[in-house]
């Protein structure tokens, strides 16, 4: 047989995929810091992850990546796309490029996500479920609410989240995570 | 049966189950090309006589390489290191763990050293870190409650560092799991109540939590259907051999279902008391389950009524209109409970006050449940969980659970009502 | 919940199954340790198109498909094993992807046994040689007319069947890009086969519950989706939830004895050249009338799966296992013009079913008496009631 007529094929690459994630985990990660120093509930959140916390988010096997940590001074902060020489202390991958495009493209919630399998969490458990805790608020602050009712299993009510709250908010973090 | 938009399983342990299977043990290891292995279990075990009924199954053809009995209540990374070191001094093939849970993810940890080399467990801790096939493995359980034979996970601590390390790997599964009612047979009736409840509770978690699936399901109502007819009469009648048999392969089939659907809130509350205040994990389960119903009632009245066929028949669902089910059911689970209680004399608890240490103090004082609360937000099964838990919820869950008294269910926070599988 | 006094269980497959549960294929075959798969499928497939479907789910991975060897038609042969086995050595493959259905995966399966276990000689296998350790990871993903028989733990290769724990695939990926069938005659037949196993399984007399939960859930889905997967083959949902269904009921025929109804349809399909689940469509309903007919007692659990709790309870108890067999009956009826109803029509010659009967007696270890055989093939030939 000629085996010349079933040649190797090399996976071939999307990079509209990979630059929208790679978009969508830096707003993210930007959100993130922004809403540490704004919500109060965040805050809380971070003020008990230990003084070298840094977690990186994944989409196997490539990346893109996501790096949140605390600096020397314990705030939270966005660090960039490259775990590399960071000493990471909690992973949350993503399984495949796929996957992460159901995320962020909201067609499924991070819960479902979980539920089907799609991420993988190496690391404390506990902070684990405190970033999930906190995606979830910074989505309710991101997006619309008739998005993000959808993507979280309950919506704060007004008495957890006045809009006033919200709104200011919303306006603070939108122009700290898009401004230096 | 709902089919959702996407599901894993993954259960790839052969079972063998009968009155007879542990006789099998023998065939089981030639047919795996293995002739000495090294029994893990505990004293307690030992004690039982549990290890001279295997031995004596299994015949004078298999040689024993070592048994090792000293594994603790909580398994822990010294005692895995000290049973590796004896493995390979005696040259051991295969491993065959006798016991409950901490026997179980101890030999799970030695089964990773011994296959993989080294000393170090912490290399391949966190999820989908073994990635080759490891020495032949049987597991031989002596509570019908963890379901531990079925899972792909292990819980090691290390009190050095003052850390549990969690593995998951499919690799960690055991090639055979053997359920024989004479592991259980002596059991005594408490205990089996307890145990009992727990695999109620990953069973009835199974059916309704986020990770439900096909086979989840099929899985999870035979075991419903199983304890709801053998829990009560095994408790009452410690030697039927039959009941035994049944209760065994009810928690395998709900450890098949919960380890692949995984589980919510009640074993995230249960985790969190047995944590703070050191109750076995089973007493939490049957406590917290009628709440983790009431809880999650909004989210999914419609499967939780469903399980009202398995738990109390075909006629008395015929004859519960479609909309009184679900509370049926709660209500169930807390006759059994209460049915439990009466035929434990008391030593089954309904309520978190009434869990008695040996000294018969109070284990879990209510001045713990916020420490309980704060744990429980941090428990990996509360992202299965239908409905949002935060820490008010969960103080608000643990304080009625506390009491004993149903829950306030205008106090619960609604979310979306429709989840999406 | 029935206990029987042993049983031995095992399904060694992983289950994904929905959406995108291809792009999950790289996470698989990281876990062990394999980047570079061999595929083997069908010209027809990589003709479809499915095929290119199938290759883009690899985009952003690392995994380099080490050679797609598509020349398996509709027969699994030892040449084309030999010369896909030839493929995955020169190109250093650690692993094996089968997309399609019977031949292909049953090329896969062999393919598995030449390169793990390092030989050009499959036969001694069949022969006695035992299979004694685990093969290369082998993954099936199911397209098209697939009927779940590739999930079980025996591979055909010229006419010639081998059955052994190691070749159950470690992943079957169900995706809805390649469950949709491309006509009614695909599903019909698929939905028969699986069919025949779930019933076969539920009723069996050897027992178990594990075996239960399994046919459960296939039956439950054949029950919800059969008569719409019939209508529309290419629905997506539909034949999603079908194609559980027939994963399903392999996995738990693999664990129970073969059905009468499935031992009989093979030997037809052998002495005849027609299909087995033509035969197997037209021996069910036989075989549940020969039992009803001996008072053999048909299990309740078979009118649940099929028909649901609500309705299980509704039914009172002693109607409950007529309802079943009723169930079944309608559910095949909607096979009307698709398939053959009596053996007649089939074309099989009256004079060889003593000689079918005897070696479906004698393959089934004489748990269905020779007699017992011939009553049924009969009264199916002549399409006699009982």
């Amino acid at each position: 047989m000629n085996i010349n007529n079933y040649p190797e094929i090399k996976a071939g690459k999307d990079f509209i995929s990979k630059i929208y994630v790679a978009i969508m985990l830096w707003i993210v990660g930007r959100a993130i810091q922004a809403a540490s120093r704004v919500d109060k509930e965040v805050k809380k959140e971070f003020a008990e992850f230990p003084a070298d916390f840094m977690m990186c988010m994944s989409i196997l096997p490539f990346g893109p990546h996501m790096v949140v940590g605390k600096d020397k001074n314990g705030k939270v902060k966005y660090m960039g796309w490259n775990p590399q020489g960071k000493k990471i202390t909690l992973t949350m991958n993503i399984k495949s490029m796929a996957a992460a495009m159901q995320v962020f493209t909201f067609q499924e919630s991070t819960t479902t996500a979980f539920a089907h399998d799609r991420f993988t969490v190496d690391g404390d458990i506990v902070q684990g479920l405190a970033v999930v805790r906190v995606l979830n608020i910074v989505e309710v602050y991101l997006l619309p609410k008739i998005i993000t009712k959808l993507a979280v299993k309950r919506y704060p009510k007004w008495s957890e989240m006045s809009p006033l709250r919200k709104w200011v908010g919303r306006i603070i973090i939108y122009v700290r995570a898009f401004t230096f | 049966m709902i089919l959702p938009s996407y599901y894993e399983y993954c259960c790839r342990v052969k079972t063998i189950s009968g009155y007879k299977a542990l006789e099998q043990i023998p065939a089981m290891l030639e047919s795996m090309h293995v002739k000495k292995p090294m029994i893990i279990t505990d004293k307690g075990v030992v004690g039982a006589g549990l290890i001279g009924i295997v031995k004596k199954a299994m015949g004078a053809k298999v040689k024993i390489g070592v048994t090792y009995d000293s594994v603790p209540v909580d398994s822990e990374y010294k005692v895995v290191n000290e049973a590796a070191e004896i493995y390979r001094k005696k040259g051991c093939d295969s491993l065959i763990a006798v016991g409950g849970g901490s026997a179980i993810d101890t030999a799970k940890g030695v089964n990773i050293l011994v296959s993989l080399g080294g000393n170090n467990l912490l290399n391949y801790a966190g999820a989908h870190n073994i990635k080759q096939k490891l020495n032949p493995f049987i597991i031989i359980p002596t509570t019908s409650g963890t379901g531990s034979e079925m899972t792909n996970a292990a819980v090691i601590a290390n009190h050095d560092k003052n850390i549990k390390m969690l593995f998951a790997s499919y690799f960690l599964l055991p090639d055979i799991g053997i359920l024989d009612p004479r592991m259980t047979k002596t059991l005594p009736p408490f205990l089996t109540a307890l145990t009992g409840m727990d695999a109620l509770t990953h069973a009835c978690e199974a059916y309704f939590c986020l990770g439900k699936n096909p086979v989840s399901d099929s899985h999870a109502y035979l075991a419903i259907k199983g304890i709801s007819e053998n829990l009560l009469h095994a408790v009452k009648n410690p030697g039927d051999m039959k009941a035994r048999l049944a209760m065994a392969n009810a928690a395998t089939m709900a450890g098949a279902a919960f380890s692949n659907s995984t589980c919510g809130m009640v074993h995230g509350l249960g985790h969190s008391v047995g944590g703070v205040c050191r109750v076995p994990h089973g007493n939490c389960m049957a406590i917290f389950l009628p709440y983790g119903l009431e809880y999650n009632l909004h989210k999914c009245a419609d499967i939780i009524g469903e399980i009202l066929f398995p738990l109390a028949g075909p006629e008395v669902y015929n004859s519960t209109p479609k909309k009184e089910r679900p509370e049926r059911v709660i209500e169930l689970v807390r006759k059994m409970n209460q049915d439990l209680h009466d035929a434990t004399g008391g030593r089954h608890p309904r309520f978190l006050k009434e869990i008695l240490d040996r000294n018969g103090a109070q284990q879990v004082p209510k001045s713990a449940l916020p420490a309980i609360a704060k744990t429980t937000i941090g428990d990996g099964t509360l992202v299965y969980n239908p409905e949002e838990l935060t820490y008010d919820d969960a103080m608000l869950v643990l304080e009625h659970a506390w009491e004993g008294t149903p829950l306030n269910r205008k106090k619960i926070k609604k979310g979306r009502k429709k989840v999406k599988w | 919940m029935q206990i029987p006094d042993y049983y031995e269980f095992l399904n060694q497959a992983k289950i994904i199954s929905g959406k995108k549960a291809m792009e999950h294929i790289p996470f698989e075959l990281r876990g062990y340790d394999a980047q570079k798969p061999l595929v083997v499928t069908s010209r027809a497939l990589s003709e479809s198109g499915l095929i290119k479907k199938f290759i883009g789910a690899f985009k952003d991975s690392a995994v380099t498909l080490g050679g797609i060897f598509n020349d398996v038609r509709d027969y699994a042969g030892i040449g084309l094993a030999r010369d896909a086995a030839f493929l995955y050595r020169e190109r250093g493959c650690d692993s094996i992807i089968a997309v399609g259905n019977g031949p292909e995966v049953d090329v896969a399966k062999a393919v598995n046994i030449l390169v793990a276990e390092k030989t050009d000689d499959l036969f001694k296998y069949f022969e006695g040689t035992p299979l004694k350790r685990h093969l290369k990871p082998l993954i099936v993903v199911p397209a098209c007319c697939s009927s779940g028989m590739e999930f079980t733990n025996t591979v055909t290769v010229d006419n010639r069947s081998l059955t052994s724990n190691f070749l159950y695939p470690d992943l079957a990926v169900l995706d809805p890009r390649m469950t949709p069938a491309k006509s009614r005659d695909c599903v019909a037949e698929s939905t028969v086969i699986a069919m025949a196993h779930a019933v076969g399984a539920a009723l069996t007399d050897i027992h178990s519950p594990m075996i239960e939960a399994y046919a459960h859930s296939a039956l439950r889905y054949l029950g919800l989706h059969m008569t719409k997967g019939l209508k529309k083959p290419g629905h997506v949902e539909t034949s999603l939830a079908l194609h559980n269904a027939y994963a399903l009921a392999a996995l738990a025929f693999s664990n129970a004895p073969a059905g009468m109804v499935h031992l009989l349809a093979v030997e037809l399909a052998r002495a005849t050249d027609i299909s087995a689940g033509k035969f197997m469509r037209i021996l069910l309903p036989y075989k549940m009338a020969h039992m009803m007919h001996k008072k053999m007692k048909i299990r309740d659990e078979l009118f649940l799966a099929l028909a649901g709790y609500d309705e299980y309870a509704a039914t009172p108890a002693k109607d409950r296992s007529r309802a079943g067999v009723e169930r079944v009956l309608a559910l095949l009826a909607g096979l009307k013009g698709m398939m053959p109803e009596t053996m007649k029509d089939l074309k099989v010659p009256k004079y060889k079913l003593g000689d079918i009967a005897k070696a479906a007696s004698a393959r089934s270890g004489k748990r269905y008496s020779e007699a017992d055989c011939k009553t049924v093939l009969e009264h199916a030939w002549e399409g006699r009631a009982f």
